[in-house]
C-alpha cells in the first residue's frame, strides 16, 4: 500500500478515536510522503536518492518539498486547494511532541486539508497523473 | 534599523495587514513577524482565539478571499501567515514574555519555540503577564466578532 495512503487512513481512525494530536500528526505524514511520490514523478526518479546526493530532498519542510516537485504553493492563491495547502504548511514534526491537547476541530481541518476530496494529496496526485 | 534582519518593506507591510483585519472585523491575540526555524523563513504569525473553534482551514479561506479581492495587502500571501491558538504551547510562551524595558539596548530578541523575535517586530500582543490584564472574550463576543469578520469578508466578495 501506498505511504501516503496509509497515513490517511491511520489519521482518519486516529480522528474517530478523537486522538487529534496523532491525527494530525499522520495527515502531515501522509502529505510528506504524497509529495515525494510527486518529486519522484517530477524527476523521473526510480528509487528515492541518497542524502548524499541530493541533501536537499530530505526534508520535512512541506514548501521546499513541493517546490522541488514543481509547486509554487504562493503563486495558487486562486486555486480553491490554497486554504488546504495553507493549513498542512502548519505542520511541524515537533507538535507531534507537545502534552496540550489538541482541538478536534484543528485536527480535523488537518486531516481533511491533507486527505479530504478538496486535499493537497487530491490535487496533487491529479496534477502528477499519479494513481490515486 | 541598519542590523534589522526582517527584509525592507516588510514591517510596513505587517502594519497595512493588521489595519486591514482591524477593518475586517479580526482583533488578533497576537500579530508579529518571527523568524521560522523549522523553515528557515520570515513568517507573519497570528494568534488567534477563532483557531480552535473555526479551525485553521477556514480562517484560511477567509484570508485568502480578502487577500484576492485585495482587501489585504498584495505583498502579504496568506501562505506566509503562520496561525497559531492562543491555547498552544508556544502562543502561551509568547503571550507570557515580558520585554524588559531597562537598560540602553536598541531591541530585544526572544525565543520561543521554532520562533525568534524582536520586540520591535510586534503589532499587538495581549500579554498575560501580571501587569496587563487581559480580558479574555467570552463565547458570544467571539462569536460576534467571527460573523463580523466573515460576512464582511464575504460582502467584498458579493
Amino acid at each position: 500500500m501506498k505511504l501516503w495512503r496509509r497515513h490517511c487512513q491511520g489519521a482518519r481512525q486516529l480522528l474517530e478515536g478523537n486522538s487529534t494530536a496523532l491525527a494530525w500528526f499522520n495527515a502531515g505524514m501522509a502529505v510528506e510522503c504524497a509529495l515525494k511520490a510527486c518529486i519522484m514523478a517530477h524527476l523521473r526518479l526510480n528509487r528515492w536518492p541518497d542524502r548524499t546526493l541530493r541533501k536537499e530532498l530530505h526534508t520535512h519542510d512541506l514548501r521546499k518539498l513541493a517546490l522541488a516537485a514543481g509547486v509554487e504553493i504562493e503563486k495558487l492563491s486562486r486555486d480553491p486547494v490554497f486554504p488546504s495547502w495553507c493549513t498542512v504548511h502548519l505542520w511541524r514534526r515537533s507538535e507531534g511532541y507537545s502534552s496540550k491537547p489538541m482541538p478536534f476541530r484543528v485536527a480535523r481541518d488537518m486531516v481533511e486539508g491533507a486527505c479530504g476530496l478538496d486535499g493537497v494529496i487530491q490535487w496533487l496526485m491529479i496534477r502528477f497523473r499519479l494513481d490515486i | 534599523m541598519a542590523n534589522d534582519p526582517l527584509p525592507s518593506g516588510y514591517l510596513e507591510a505587517g502594519n497595512d495587514f493588521f489595519g486591514a483585519l482591524k477593518r475586517l472585523g479580526l482583533v488578533p491575540e497576537a500579530l508579529f513577524w518571527a523568524q521560522d526555524k523549522t523553515i528557515d523563513e520570515f513568517v507573519l504569525v497570528l494568534i488567534t482565539s477563532h483557531f480552535d473553534t473555526k479551525g485553521p482551514k477556514e480562517i484560511y479561506r477567509l484570508l485568502t478571499q480578502a487577500y484576492n479581492l485585495a482587501a489585504t495587502p498584495a505583498t502579504i500571501s496568506p501562505f506566509i501567515v503562520r496561525l497559531h491558538s492562543p491555547s498552544q504551547a508556544i502562543s502561551e510562551a509568547i503571550l507570557h514574555s515580558e520585554f524588559s524595558t531597562s537598560g540602553n539596548f536598541a531591541y530585544f530578541t526572544l525565543n520561543r519555540g521554532d520562533l525568534t523575535y524582536r520586540d520591535k517586530w510586534i503589532y499587538t500582543a495581549k500579554y498575560k503577564n501580571g501587569s496587563v490584564k487581559v480580558k479574555k472574550l467570552s463565547p458570544v463576543d467571539r462569536s460576534r466578532q467571527w460573523k463580523r469578520f466573515k460576512e464582511n469578508v464575504e460582502r467584498l466578495a458579493a
